[in-house]
């Protein structure tokens, strides 16, 4: 915005005229140029007022409902805090029993995208729908026998203790 | 007016009874959910983990056991006797525990295969469940053994039952499983099979395309799939004559094992000719 002074001056030119083989900083430009974007300070975001009014009306309902209706209401509220704390509780303590006994678990498999098949040649079954969808359920089916472990080590028979004797 | 404010007074009091059981009506009903929900949650993988946490159990328990036993067996003081008698029941009662937890995760494993009919699952259940039965009510008057004897007595019953007719059902199950994974692949094989045969059958009248060698290989292809169905059916009756008193139980298993594995490689075979077949129809 205001660069006139470096506008007049070549670059690498020194006070003399010669040339300097090191190169200048660029000048701090001391005036900031106006923030479009800037929000104006005394002007409040949100009216007071407005959310006074509306207090006072929530509180002039709250107050013109019968006694036992009010009554009704805070019973019903305050069961329906306590359920959702213990809902709360709940499913925080089920997590933590989950942690402290969950299995390792199997590190992510990245899955390459397959590479288009090309048909060399094709004969007029090669878009037949058919032969398609025979060939799609032949893939989930040769992926379901990809992770298909018969022999499960998982499930063998534990080792355990059987030889309990006190005789040396 | 007095009969008015009667009347305003009553309807206040049946609008609060109203709001108390209305009160009542949610926790009940929340009560209800809870217990819902955390019925629904027990499945396999729960199974597993509740079998593997009681497992970690029993082998720290083994330690400690085999500790004071040689602590005992070297003093043989009253203080040592009475740590071991304490010691010992508590590995019993884990150990019991382990069995039944085991005894659960093949069940629930059988219950959620898609290969084995409700009727086959049914018999898992049933010599599943004799198991379980017996294991849970040896654990339960384990704490009535008053002496150290009467808990070697007690852990030598627990022994004898696991070796004579646990294992036969443990290993029964787990030769199950792996033909119930088989027998799902298969049908999912032969389901294809059928669809594409009449699909052959429709080129072979359009008569664009020589199929004479694609039907061959598909005969071929269900000569295997009877194949891998004979072998599941061999691994079954195999493990299923294991005596009570065959020593050599976990060869037999083995053998079994084998055959549920050979079977399965049939299928691999049959799917990746399946594949094969779909490639020549799609080129000329």
């Amino acid at each position: 915005m205001n660069n006139n002074n470096l506008s007049n001056q070549q670059p690498n030119q020194t006070v003399n005229g010669e040339q300097s083989p090191v190169k200048e900083t660029p000048p701090v430009n001391t005036q900031q140029p106006d923030n479009p974007m800037r929000v104006p300070s005394n002007k409040p975001i949100i009216d007071k007022t407005i959310i006074n009014k509306y207090v006072s009306v929530v509180t002039n309902l709250w107050m013109k409902l019968n006694p036992a209706i009010r009554k009704v209401i805070m019973i019903t509220g305050f069961i329906f805090g306590l359920l959702l704390f213990i809902v709360i509780i709940f499913s925080v303590s089920t997590k933590i029993g989950g942690k402290v006994r969950s299995n390792p678990k199997p590190t992510a498999n990245i899955e390459m995208s397959p590479l288009p098949e090309i048909i060399i040649n094709p004969s007029r079954y090669a878009t037949d729908s058919g032969i398609l969808a025979i060939e799609e359920s032949l893939k989930i089916i040769e992926k379901e026998i990809g992770v298909t472990i018969i022999n499960d080590l998982k499930l063998s028979p534990p080792n355990l203790l059987w030889d309990i004797n006190f005789e040396e | 007016m007095v009969g008015l404010k009667l009347l305003i007074n009553k309807m206040k009091k049946k609008i609060s009874n109203f709001g108390v059981l209305l009160s009542i009506l949610i926790l009940v009903l929340f009560g209800y959910f809870l217990s819902a929900v955390s019925a629904q949650e027990f499945d396999y993988s729960k199974a597993y983990q509740d079998f593997s946490y009681n497992l970690s159990l029993h082998d720290q328990q083994k330690s400690v056991y085999q500790k004071v036993r040689s602590e005992y067996l070297q003093f043989n003081t009253l203080i040592s006797k009475e740590t071991i008698q304490q010691e010992t029941l508590k590995l019993l009662l884990i150990r019991d525990e382990v069995v039944k937890t085991y005894l659960t995760s093949l069940r629930m494993k059988i219950r959620e295969l898609k290969g084995l009919s409700d009727i086959e699952k049914e018999g898992f259940y049933s010599r599943i469940d004799g198991e379980y039965k017996f294991f849970e009510e040896h654990k339960n008057k384990l704490s009535s053994a008053g002496s150290l004897d009467d808990l070697v007595e007690d852990s030598e019953e627990a022994l004898e039952r696991y070796d004579k007719s646990s294992k036969n059902v443990i290993y029964y199950s787990l030769i199950g499983i792996a033909s119930g994974k088989n027998s799902y692949l298969r049908a999912e094989i032969e389901k294809q099979i059928a669809v594409l045969k009449s699909k052959i059958s429709e080129i072979r009248v359009n008569g664009d395309k020589d199929v004479s060698a694609i039907e061959r290989s598909i005969t071929d292809l269900e000569n295997k799939i009877s194949r891998s169905k004979e072998k599941d059916n061999l691994a079954l009756s195999t493990v299923n004559q294991i005596k009570t008193i065959e020593r050599n139980k976990e060869g037999i298993y083995n053998e079994a094992l084998q055959e549920t594995q050979d079977s399965f490689s049939y299928i691999k075979e049959v799917n990746n000719y399946l594949l094969e077949i779909i490639k020549q129809l799609k080129t000329n």
